[in-house]
């Protein structure tokens, strides 16, 4: 029967080269790196927390809305041409609502973040490769800082939300119901101390971006401020003030991107223009200078600026710089410019606040802190490409922070140096009331100041219970000032001290309850 | 071992033969000593001019011939041999030889197609044994019809195969669903096989010209052969192959012209009329929002809009774009066989030129398809089909949101195309408008080409080992590339950016290799009345493509446009791939032509899920029975075949993508020290658990052949119920991700379809007609956490798919009319940004304000049934045909709206924007809102509005032949020359332009949505066959 041998070993020949390769049905990506070759070594999991720092910069890309044109410090400019922009609008017009964009892309990328910590620690927890001490210290310390710098954005942002400790790896665990924001404030005080406990002071200056000890101290003094436990903020505050940071003598150096991580910096959002399209590189300078067709006598390059106009500062804080300051020239400046046929804005001059214009000339305000032209432009020509970082806290910050905890401590007296040594640079004249409310009330307001459009306001308004009075009266002045305010705009209430629940997820988990309100 | 038993008797004889062909041991034959002897004669062929291309075979083996223009054949074989006479249309006769060398006969008309050769899964079977819902199209029907794609030739055709064109496009218009939409997001493109080769990727390229017939095979019997991809169903196409015998030369070629008609297109203001609306509304900024020129500082109408009698009719955009294009073809086919070889070559040219401005398809095509049959046991097939095609601009940014074609629908009519000088405007917005390029230079300026390349090739070797024992083995190469390019020069501008920009490039390419081994046994045999087919195989399939992108900017002028000349650049690499393994096998038994039972199995592995889950079974079984056939059943003419046939079987579906089954790691780069520092995190989950999607499909069918075969009539009903779905669904944030991949729930179809074909007349006016309908409908049973799909975000996003519902239900809001005074203002539930004269939408939901959660689904995308009919009619040399189509029943929801109804003052509207309100005296049609900043978004959001009857009928093609009578030419055997028009009436309530349109194509959970498409032409054209 040769016949049939031939039939079935041709039969299985073919097989044999086909088929029945066990690897023919295991393809894994070549252009990607895929997870069962990955967590294998200290690099790998330092290259992880280096992940886990990305979604800080899809936060601080928009925060400024939710966090500075929410409050008294900024409104917008109307765009009459593209009302596109209506979603940003609304949340300086307290008309927002849980399917705003800005609200969504937030919440998510602080859970991208927690996410990426939570891989780490998970995966951490079962090496089976010897790490050293040290570099495990440092993975585990930056990491979990950074899950409690997420938990802390939320809980002050949506309140109660859901806790996610652990990887998610399919779609069980995926809907969490919220836990209360208490809860949430233990986590965050629990991993901050982990950190604190393992991390160390800044090694040099200038910083390499990483987490440090101080960012640490700071952020995690913020916290107990926020929770009213001022008596904890105090010894982390002073342990700040210990680590070699100080006063830049210039305030608008402390911004300058060839000044990065500085002696004062604490904690810097990194970006860099590195013109290779590989997603480095900020761009608030874009949002918050004025909408036109061409940025070129602005910003050093034509460009089409048809998302501009953002974050615009108000009447009310031009009007709250006491008349010495010198932080006003350098936080603030106008963009001069004329119409062009098509009545587009093109700019023409950057003045300064009190330029009179001549007939015929329109001004448009915007932020000047991170304005360093000229910029340049990547190869797909919709990108901009800016190298300003973004600056979470700074040394200045810490101090107003440390004078508003022993002031709030019953230590009034020395809480002045601290609040001094931020006036002087600014070139005021120092401060000498005792009186708690009196000093609560300057201290306030020199954080509004040397603060302004840094993301602090509006925050720093709900921590200290300011935000329904202040708002509902700044917003009876712009509904007097702009006609395309509706009525129901500003009606500043409790439920508005926090933001909505986004719309997806209140859809995709059956679990979630949304914020009153909303 | 010895395998003889010629004496056994019968039963023993069929078991062993039975077992035997199971297991592919074979059996061995007596064999006679038999004379070889020349058979010639005549086949005639009643009612018919065409008298070459009969078939004749000699029974049980392969030699075979057909007959010649004059019905002459001649064949070689022995003197015991039986001949058999075969044609389709026609009653298959035999004949025993009998040492006869002359026989002439006359076949019979069946007036049916029972008895015709259908190619099924691996494959042929006469239609009357076929126990699965399977359907035959032949080409040759469908000639007149001009079309770039398959697909329109074949709407209209058969029921429950749903073709639509999407869009104008050339070359890009086709969508299939076989039977509704099987699948969510896993595709619903039917599996295509060309000559056995199953298609991935565009099946577009395949050129309409080369094909000679189409399956179409429905049921999950007809498709399990093809298990792992034959949820969708599976579409068969067979191209050209020689006849033995005779060689041929055929030219067709077919010249037409095409426009878009008058109906459908937006209904826009014009000059005067936006001007008046423009007036208006800065009349009622200045009234209500305390509105000055920021130019002037004045409160007083913009000077664009002061006086707007001085306009006219002005720009109408949409037909400054729009042209009457060329569309032609040339095709030349060479067949030649003998009885060692036979040879098909056909080499087409097409070329279509767009209605909208400079955008056109051109397409190279050749194939040959060569079998070689060295001795009466062994076939060598040798077929290669390359094909060249340049798509100029059809790749472009011309349709779809606030793209070239909805760009120019919202310009200024108030500004010309081109100045008076000569020039172009740069841009088309007048005072206050957002900042529109002028689209008319837009067009004219794209420079987006793509070339593709696509190789088909197959070899195959045929050996019959035994008598009616055959291995065959075949090597499938699919290989092509791509190569896109496009410069946007400094004069291009795009939707908020008109030029001068910075000139930029970019370049895409592709290539891919794609090769399949099939090793197929068969072994068919008959013992007494009972005769089986088996078939057992296994293949292999590989698909690997590489990718490439490339972008390029800031050139120094327009002269370099190549990325050479850009001074920035960047660019990247990738590949992916995937394999399937299989084995398949099948039975077929068929008892005295009158019973018949098929059995189906395959075993599919994909590389594209997880190792645990790999393998999924694919197992049917199908019956039929021709209960006409039976003595009890009554011999008339009345009703001539009465067959019931049913079956049940499970089908799959990988369509997930590549990789889902694991997490995977993407750059996640930051900045430490001031430089790059390499970040790397999990960007995608995977989901190590994801499995075949499996459908399980029961049919039921009625054939019946009535009124001495002049009626034939079918009718299906099918019931599917898909489990483990695939789909990508979106997973809450704060899980860190935002989508897995995930066998998702379970879904149920089901439909009823008929098809019937009359012979109307017969004698010297011969008229048939055609008609099918199928009714489809589908509902939800099962998702994840019975969470819905879609309808989540407050733009584009359109659909909901919910359990106890139909898929891809569209979903918005309740337009609900306008607050039409203060007093009903404060009355009714109210949205965060309502005022006085604002768009109301229903409270569906009844908590007394309207927010996101009032958004309530808005109909059905799916149509309830669809339907086509066909007529032909033939008087002595004119033929005259007429193809109609329709559904009904779907809705389409027109997003184009969010634009042509946006009353920011930034866009020209459609013209129903002018009733608006604009105070409590002047309040409007009570259906539009006014212009009050900060109000008007509600009215863009998607709502019911928008959602229109997407039924309709459609002429799809009429057609008139005449063939002439050229017996005193030479070199010309036959000529047909024919007139004819495409798409010719529309009649649909559906005010947009195509009723087909669905922007999204294969994405069910999408569908139904219109986003200003490219339009469909109307074509008239005139055409010429000629045989040499």
């Amino acid at each position: 029967m040769k016949l049939h041998q031939y039939i079935i070993s041709l039969f299985a020949g073919g097989c044999l080269i086909t088929s029945c390769k066990k690897d023919f049905l295991e393809l894994y990506p070549e252009g990607q790196v895929n997870v069962e070759n990955f967590y294998k070594s200290t690099k790998d999991f330092q290259q992880a927390v280096t992940g886990a720092y990305v979604p800080l910069r899809d936060v601080a890309n928009i925060a400024f809305f939710m966090d500075e044109m929410r409050s008294d410090n900024a409104h917008y400019d109307y765009n009459e041409k593209d009302r596109g922009g209506l979603g940003y609008e609304q949340l300086s017009d307290f008309l927002d609502d849980a399917q705003n964009g800005v609200i969504g892309t937030r919440y998510q990328a602080d859970y991208n973040g927690i996410s990426r910590v939570n891989v780490i620690l998970d995966r951490l927890a079962t090496i089976d490769f010897a790490m050293v001490d040290a570099d495990k210290n440092q993975i585990i310390g930056e990491a979990k800082a950074l899950r409690a710098h997420y938990y802390f954005d939320l809980v002050r942002h949506y309140g109660a939300v859901p806790l996610h400790l652990h990887e998610v790896t399919s779609t069980t665990g995926a809907s969490l119901a919220r836990t209360s924001a208490d809860s949430i404030y233990s986590q965050v005080l629990a991993d901050f101390n982990d950190a604190l406990a393992v991390l160390a002071p800044p090694a040099k200056f200038p910083q390499s971006g990483h987490i440090t000890k101080g960012t640490v101290a700071t952020e995690l003094a913020l916290v107990y401020m926020t929770l009213k436990q001022f008596d904890k903020a105090v010894p982390l505050l002073q342990s700040v003030t210990q680590m070699g940071y100080a006063l830049l003598s210039d305030y608008s150096s402390i911004f300058d991107p060839n000044n990065k991580n500085n002696t004062e910096s604490i904690f810097e959002v990194q970006y860099k223009a590195t013109g290779n399209g590989d997603l480095q590189s900020s761009g608030f300078i874009y949002r918050f200078t004025p909408v036109t067709t061409n940025t070129a006598s602005l910003l050093g390059l034509t460009y089409n600026n048809a998302n501009g106009g953002w974050n615009i500062p108000s009447d009310d804080i031009l009007n709250a710089y006491e008349s010495e300051d010198k932080r006003l020239d350098k936080s603030i400046a106008l963009c001069a410019g004329h119409f062009n046929s098509n009545v587009d804005f093109i700019p023409d001059s950057v003045e300064s606040v009190g330029y009179t214009p001549p007939a015929g000339v329109i001004v448009r305000r915007f932020i000047r802190k991170y304005y360093h032209p000229p910029y340049t432009i990547l190869p797909t020509r919709t990108e901009y490409n800016a190298p300003e970082n973004w600056i979470l806290f700074r040394y200045a910050d810490a101090l107003l922070m440390l004078a508003e905890s022993m002031n709030e401590t019953g230590q009034g007296a020395q809480a002045l140096p601290y609040l001094n040594a931020v006036r002087t640079r600014a070139g005021l004249q120092d401060i000498t009331t005792t009186d708690q409310q009196q000093l609560r009330d300057i201290i306030a307001h020199e954080r509004r100041i040397e603060l302004a459009f840094e993301n602090q306001r509006w925050p720093d308004l709900v921590r200290t219970e300011k935000a329904i009075s202040v708002m509902n009266k700044y917003g009876e002045y712009m509904k007097q000032k702009y006609g395309y305010l509706l009525p129901a705009a500003f009606t500043v209430t409790q439920n508005r001290l926090v933001y909505a629940i986004p719309f997806r997820e209140m859809q995709l988990n059956n679990k979630l309850v949304q914020n009153p309100g909303y | 071992m010895r395998r003889s038993c010629p004496n056994y008797h019968l039963k023993q004889s069929w078991l062993l033969h039975l077992l035997l062909g199971c297991l592919f041991l074979g059996s061995t034959f007596k064999t006679y000593a038999q004379q070889s002897i020349t058979v010639s004669g005549k086949v005639t062929l009643p009612g018919t001019s065409e008298l070459s291309g009969t078939s004749v075979q000699v029974k049980g083996a392969s030699t075979g011939t057909s007959t010649d223009n004059n019905g002459m054949y001649s064949i070689k074989t022995t003197s015991y041999a039986t001949l058999v006479f075969s044609r389709v249309g026609f009653k298959t006769e035999e004949v025993a030889v009998a040492n006869q060398t002359e026989i002439n006969i006359a076949l019979e008309p069946t007036g049916n197609n029972l008895d015709q050769v259908v190619v099924v899964s691996y494959g042929t079977q006469r239609q009357r044994n076929i126990t699965g819902a399977v359907q035959k199209v032949n080409a040759q029907e469908l000639q007149d019809i001009p079309a770039a794609e398959f697909g329109q030739k074949l709407q209209g055709k058969v029921a429950g195969l749903q073709v639509s064109q999407v869009t104008g496009r050339p070359g890009q218009a086709m969508t299939f669903r076989i039977r509704g939409a099987a699948s969510l997001g896993a595709g619903n493109q039917p599996l295509i096989v060309v000559d056995g080769q199953p298609i991935t990727g565009d099946v577009n390229t395949i050129n309409p010209d080369d094909i000679e017939t189409f399956s179409i095979l429905k049921d999950a019997s007809a498709t399990a052969l093809y298990g792992s991809r034959a949820a969708n169903g599976v579409v068969i196409i067979t191209t050209k192959q020689a006849k033995a015998g005779r060689t041929n030369v055929t030219l067709n070629s077919y010249y037409g012209w095409q426009s878009v008609p008058q109906r459908g297109r937006p209904d826009l203001m014009n000059a005067r009329e936006f001007a008046t609306f423009m007036k208006g509304y800065y009349e009622d900024k200045i009234k209500y929002e305390k509105w000055v020129n920021p130019a002037t500082g004045l409160a007083e109408v913009p000077d664009d809009y002061k006086n707007p009698e001085q306009y006219g009719e002005g720009t109408d955009w949409y037909n400054v774009l729009l042209r009457t294009a060329p569309i032609q073809n040339y095709s030349l086919n060479i067949t030649t066989g003998t009885e060692k070889v036979s040879s098909s070559s056909s080499l087409t040219y097409f070329d279509q030129k767009g209605i909208m401005l400079n955008t056109g398809m051109k397409r190279f095509s050749f194939r040959s398809n060569n079998e070689y049959r060295p001795n009466e046991k062994v076939k060598l097939g040798f077929n290669f089909s390359p094909t060249y095609q340049i798509d100029d601009n059809t790749r472009g940014p011309l349709d779809g949101n606030r793209q070239v074609l909805v760009g120019a629908e919202i310009s200024s009519p108030l500004i010309a195309p081109v100045n008076a000088d000569g020039s172009f405007p740069l841009k088309a917005s007048s005072y206050g408008m957002y900042a529109l390029p002028n689209y008319y230079q837009q067009i004219l300026n794209l420079d987006i080409k793509q070339n593709t390349f696509r190789l088909l090739g197959n070899v195959y070797a045929d050996i019959e080992f035994l008598k009616g024992l055959h291995f065959k083995t075949t090597v499938n190469t699919d290989l092509g590339t791509a190569d896109y390019n496009a410069f946007y020069p400094s004069t291009y501008g795009t939707f908020g950016a008109p030029p001068p920009q910075v000139a930029s490039a970019a370049q895409s390419s592709y290539n891919y290799v794609s090769w399949l081994n099939e090793n197929i046994l068969t072994y068919a045999f008959k013992v007494s009345d009972h005769s089986i087919d088996l078939l057992a195989g296994y293949s292999a399939q590989r698909y690997d493509i590489n990718t490439r992108s490339i972008n390029g900017s800031n050139f120094p002028n327009d002269a370099v446009p190549w990325i050479r000349g850009a001074a920035t650049t960047s660019g990247s690499t990738d590949n992916a791939d995937w394999n399937l393994a299989s084995w398949y096998g099948r039975v077929n038994y068929d008892y005295k032509g009158k019973y018949f039972i098929t059995g189906n199995i395959r075993r599919d592995g994909s590389s594209r899920f997880g190792s645990n889950k790999k393998w999924g079974y694919f197992p049917s079984a199908s019956a039929g029975w021709i209960i006409s056939d039976e003595s009890f059943f009554p011999k008339t003419k009345a009703i001539s075949l009465f067959k019931i046939r049913g079956s049940y079987g499970l089908t799959g579906n990988n369509n997930i993508g590549n990789y889902t089954q694991t997490s995977l790691l993407g750059a996640t780069n930051y900045i430490f020290e001031g430089s790059l520092s390499q970040g790397l995190s999990i960007t995608s989950l995977g989901n190590p658990d994801l499995t075949w999607e499996t459908s399980k499909q029961t049919d039921i069918g009625v054939e019946l052949s009535l009124l001495n075969n002049r009626v034939s009539f079918s009718y299906d009903y099918y019931r599917k119920t898909t489990e483990n779905m695939l789909y990508r669904i979106n997973i809450p944030f704060a899980s860190g991700y935002s989508s897995i991949a995930y066998n998702v729930g379970d879904f149920r179809m089901w439909g009823h379809e008929f098809q019937v074909s009359t012979r109307n007349l017969t004698s010297a006016i011969k008229w048939n007609t055609s008609f099918n309908i199928a009714f489809n409908d589908n509902k939800v049973l099962r998702l994840q956490d019975a969470v819905p799909i879609g309808g989540t975000n407050k733009y584009n996003d359109y659909n909901r798919t919910a359990v106890g519902r139909r898929i891809g239900e569209l979903w918005g809001y309740v337009f609900d009319g306008i607050y039409m005074t203060q007093e009903e203002f404060n009355k009714q539930p109210k949205e965060a940004t309502s005022a006085v004269g604002t768009t109301r939408m229903k409270d569906v939901n009844g908590d007394g304000k309207i927010d996101a959660n009032d958004k309530t689904y808005l109909g059905n995308p799916n149509p309830k049934y669809i339907f086509g009919i066909t007529n032909d009619l033939r008087y002595k040399n004119f033929d005259f045909s007429i193809v109609v189509a329709g559904q009904v029943g779907n809705k389409i929801m027109n997003i184009n709206n969010q634009n042509l109804q946006n009353n920011d003052g930034i866009f020209n509207m459609t013209r129903d924007m002018m009733n608006r309100w604009r105070s409590e005296e002047n309040p409007g049609d009570g259906k539009t809102p006014r212009t009050l900043a900060n109000t008007t978004e509600l009215f863009r959001l998607a709502n019911s509005n928008w959602v229109f009857s997407g039924d309709y009928l459609t002429i799809k093609n009429i057609a008139l032949g005449y063939t002439f009578n050229i017996s005193r030419l030479r070199y010309v055997k036959s000529a047909r020359i024919y007139a004819s028009v495409q798409q010719a009436f529309v009649f649909t309530k559906y005010p947009g332009q195509n009723p087909e349109v669905n922007d999204t194509r294969d994405s069910q959970t999408t569908a139904g949505l219109d986003n200003g498409s490219y339009p469909v032409p109307r074509t008239f054209m005139v055409g010429a066959n000629i045989n040499f």
